[in-house]
C-alpha cells in the first residue's frame, strides 16, 4: 500500500500551534521578568532566576520550531479496502495498522484554525481504542470517512459470507 | 412495566441517613465538647441549625427516593430487556437477549437487610462504559430467576448462532477454586510484606535528607556537633516507630479488606455460563459467557514474583473489579491469589483455552530497557546539577556547601538509576511472546510481571514502535490492541525481533 504526505497547509497549522506556544512561553519570561524587578530582590537572585528560566524557556522555543517540520517529514497515512496504515513519530515512530471490519465509529473534527485552513482530524473507534489520523484536508477527510465506510460495509458482507 | 422492589427506598435511604449521620455527630460533639462554655442560646441556634439541615436534607433524599421508584421499571418481553429509570434526566433502555454480555448481582448490606439486590445487565457498548444498560432493583430471589431467565434467553439465541459446545454441568457448590483461609492469609501477607519494603525506602530517604541538611546546617554553623547528633537521632527514633506502625496498620487493614472482600469466593461453570460470586458486606455475582471472556491476564508483583505466587484476572467487558460507576474500565478478578505452578490447573478446569504457553520469544537485547531512560535522566540530572551549583556560586556560598548539595544531587541520582537498572533487568527477563495457533501469550512487565493470554480473533489493532538506531538494529516494541476494557486493552512487549510485528500484522482478521 502506498503511504501519503500530509497536506502542506497541515504544517501551516503545526507552525501557527507552534507559534502561539511561543507567545505563551515568551509571557511566562516576561512575567518572571517583571516580578523580579520589583524592588528589594537581589541582583545576583534577579540573574540566576532570569539564566535558569531564559535557558529553560530557550529550549522550549527551539524544540517547538523545529518539531513541526520533523513530524511533517516522518509523517505518512493511507488506507485500502481491508486496511488502515499510520506512520509517525520523530523519534520513537510508530507504525499503525487498524483492520477496516474492526472500525466501530468515524469521527471527523475541526477548531476555529482547522476551519479557516479547511482542515479535519479523522479519529477512527474501534471497541476500547480510537486511533486519529492528525489532520486531513476537509475533502480527503470526507473521502476518507465515505470510503471507509463503503468498504467496511463490503467487508462485514464479505466476512459473513466467509463464515457461512 | 414493572416496578423496583420498594425495598429500594428503605436501603437507600438508610444508606442516606448514614452519610449525614456522622457529618452531623462529628459537628455536634466537636461543639459541645471540646470548644469551651457555651451560653443556652447558641446551643439551641446551633442544634435547630443541625436539626433544619438534617430535616431538609433527609426530605430531599425521600422525595428523590421515591420519585426515582415511581418513575423506574422493567420488563423482559419475548426478545429483549427494557429499562426505564432517572429523575431528572429519564433514562429508556432497550438490549437485546442475543446483545447481553455480562450479568452482574451487587447486594451490600443494607440491600440484605430488606432482602434485596441489584441486576446490571451490560451489553460490553463502549458508547456507555461508565455504567450497565440495564439496572433492575428487584427481591434477591427474583434477580437469580431474572439471572436464570436472562441467561436461558441469550443462550438460545446463541445456540443458533454458533456451534453449541457443551461443558460438563457443575452444581453452585462445587467451586472450581477455593480461596482458603491459608490462601488468604498467605495474600495478606505479601501485600503487608510489599507495603513495609517500601515504607522502609521512604524511611532510608528520610534518614537520608534529614542527615543531608544537618550537615549542611552544621556546615553553616547553625548547628553544633551535638545538635547534629540529636536530630539524626530524633530522625531514626520517629522513621523506625512510623515504619513499625504503618506495617501493623497495613496488616489489619489489608486482612481485614481481602477476608471481608473475597468471603465465600466462588467461581463456577454450568454449560457455557461461568459465574464468580465473593463479598460479605457487598456480595457480587458476575455471570458471562465463556466465548464473552476476550483474555486472561496473570500478574505478578515482585514480592509474589519472590514468593511463587499470583493473581489472575479476566478481560471481559462489564465485569470489573471497580464499583458500578467505572465499568468496563480494568479487567476483573478470577483467582485472587494462587500458586503460580498452580495456574496451568486452575485454568484448566475454568478457561482450557487459556492456559499460558511458555514464552518462544524473548526480549533480543538488554541495552534498549535502560538506554533511553538513563540519557534523559543523566541530562536532567547533570543540567540540575550544574543549575545549582551555578546559583549557589553566585551566592558565595562555601565549597564544602557545594560538595554537599552537588553529592546529595548524585547521590539520588544513583538511586534512581539503580532502581532503572533492576527494573530493566526484571523487563528484559519478562518480555517476550509466543504465537500458537491463533492463541497469543504475550509477557511484559518490570517490577510487575504480567502475563496476557488472547485469540488473535480478538486483536483490534497492531502497533510498533522504534527508534532509528533500533530500527538498523532491527529491534521493535509492540503493541497489541484487544478488545477489551478501556484502561487494558493495550499489550505492550518490548524489545523484540522486527519480524514478530509482521507476524502480529498477518494474525490480524482484515
Amino acid at each position: 500500500m502506498e503511504l501519503k504526505k500530509l497536506d502542506k497547509k497541515v504544517l501551516k497549522l503545526w507552525y501557527i500551534h507552534a507559534g502561539i506556544m511561543s507567545l505563551v512561553l515568551l509571557g511566562i519570561f516576561t512575567i518572571t521578568f517583571i516580578i523580579l524587578n520589583i524592588p528589594g530582590v537581589p541582583d545576583d537572585v534577579k540573574h540566576a532566576v532570569l539564566l535558569g528560566v531564559g535557558i529553560l524557556v530557550a529550549l522550549l522555543l527551539v524544540f517547538a520550531l523545529i518539531m513541526p517540520a520533523l513530524r511533517y517529514k516522518m509523517y505518512a497515512w493511507g488506507y485500502d479496502d481491508k486496511r488502515i496504515v499510520v506512520k509517525q513519530g520523530v523519534i520513537f515512530r510508530q507504525r499503525v495498522v487498524i483492520p477496516i471490519c474492526q472500525i466501530q465509529d468515524l469521527h471527523s473534527a475541526q477548531g476555529p484554525i482547522m476551519m479557516m485552513l479547511k482542515l479535519s482530524v479523522v479519529t477512527i473507534s474501534t471497541v476500547g481504542s480510537n486511533f486519529s489520523i492528525s489532520t486531513l484536508t476537509t475533502d480527503e477527510a470526507e473521502r476518507m470517512i465515505n470510503d471507509l465506510e463503503r468498504h467496511l460495509e463490503t467487508r462485514i458482507e464479505e466476512l459473513k459470507n466467509e463464515e457461512i | 412495566m414493572k416496578r423496583f422492589n420498594k425495598g429500594y427506598i428503605y436501603s437507600g435511604l438508610l444508606t442516606d441517613l448514614l452519610k449525614i449521620l456522622p457529618i452531623i455527630l462529628l459537628f455536634l460533639v466537636r461543639f459541645f465538647l471540646l470548644e469551651g462554655e457555651k451560653t443556652a442560646d447558641a446551643s439551641i441556634a446551633v442544634i435547630l441549625f443541625f436539626a433544619i439541615t438534617f430535616v431538609v436534607y433527609f426530605s430531599c433524599c425521600i422525595a428523590y427516593r421515591i420519585m426515582y421508584y415511581k418513575t423506574a421499571g422493567y420488563e423482559l418481553t419475548e426478545t429483549e430487556i427494557k429499562c426505564n429509570r432517572g429523575v431528572f434526566f429519564r433514562k429508556r433502555s432497550v438490549l437485546d437477549y442475543k446483545k447481553v454480555h455480562a450479568i452482574d448481582k451487587r447486594q451490600n448490606i443494607f440491600h440484605r437487610i430488606f432482602g434485596i439486590a441489584i441486576l446490571m445487565v451490560d451489553s460490553g457498548s463502549a458508547n456507555t462504559p461508565h455504567q450497565a444498560e440495564i439496572t433492575i432493583i428487584e427481591n434477591s430471589k427474583i434477580v437469580d430467576a431474572l439471572i436464570n431467565e436472562i441467561n436461558a434467553l441469550k443462550e438460545s439465541g446463541i445456540r443458533t448462532a454458533k456451534d453449541s459446545k457443551e461443558e460438563v454441568l457443575l452444581s453452585d457448590k462445587d467451586s472450581l477454586y477455593h480461596f482458603t483461609s491459608k490462601k488468604k492469609m498467605l495474600y495478606t501477607l505479601s501485600q503487608v510484606v510489599a507495603t513495609v519494603l517500601v515504607l522502609t525506602l521512604f524511611g532510608v530517604i528520610a534518614i537520608i535528607v534529614v542527615s543531608v541538611c544537618c550537615t549542611l546546617m552544621f556546615q553553616l554553623d547553625a548547628l553544633d556537633a551535638v545538635g547534629w547528633e540529636q536530630s539524626f537521632q530524633t530522625t531514626i527514633l520517629i522513621s523506625v516507630p512510623a515504619i513499625l506502625f504503618f506495617s501493623s496498620a497495613s496488616f489489619v487493614i489489608f486482612m481485614i479488606h481481602t477476608f471481608v472482600r473475597y468471603h465465600n469466593f466462588i467461581i463456577t461453570k454450568k454449560g457455557n455460563e461461568i459465574q464468580i460470586s465473593f463479598g460479605f458486606f457487598e456480595r457480587y455475582t458476575n455471570t458471562f459467557s465463556y466465548d464473552r471472556i476476550k483474555a486472561v491476564r496473570i500478574s505478578q508483583g515482585l514480592i509474589q514474583r519472590m514468593l511463587g505466587f499470583a493473581t489472575i484476572n479476566l478481560e471481559v467487558i462489564g465485569y470489573t473489579n471497580n464499583a458500578g460507576e467505572n465499568r468496563n474500565l480494568n479487567g476483573g478478578v478470577l483467582v485472587p491469589f494462587c500458586k503460580y505452578n498452580e495456574i496451568g490447573e486452575i485454568l484448566g478446569k475454568v478457561l482450557p483455552d487459556y492456559i499460558p504457553d511458555k514464552k518462544q520469544m524473548k526480549a533480543v537485547s538488554y541495552f534498549p530497557f535502560i538506554s533511553w531512560f538513563s540519557l534523559i535522566f543523566g541530562i536532567i540530572t547533570v543540567a540540575v546539577l550544574l543549575q545549582t551549583i551555578a546559583t549557589i556560586m553566585i551566592f558565595n556560598v562555601s565549597a564544602s556547601v557545594i560538595t554537599t548539595v552537588a553529592l546529595a544531587i548524585v547521590g539520588t541520582a544513583i538511586i534512581v538509576l539503580v532502581v532503572n537498572v533492576l527494573s530493566s533487568v526484571l523487563s528484559y527477563k519478562t518480555n517476550g511472546i509466543t504465537i500458537n495457533n491463533g492463541k497469543i501469550t504475550a509477557y511484559y512487565g518490570g517490577f510487575i510481571k504480567n502475563i496476557t493470554v488472547f485469540m488473535s480473533k480478538h486483536l483490534i489493532a497492531a502497533e510498533n514502535i522504534t527508534t532509528p538506531l533500533r530500527q538498523k538494529a532491527g529491534i521493535t516494541s509492540l503493541v497489541m490492541h484487544i478488545k477489551t476494557n478501556v484502561i487494558s486493552n493495550k499489550i505492550m512487549v518490548h524489545i523484540q525481533n522486527e519480524e514478530l510485528s509482521k507476524e502480529i500484522e498477518e494474525l490480524l482478521v482484515l
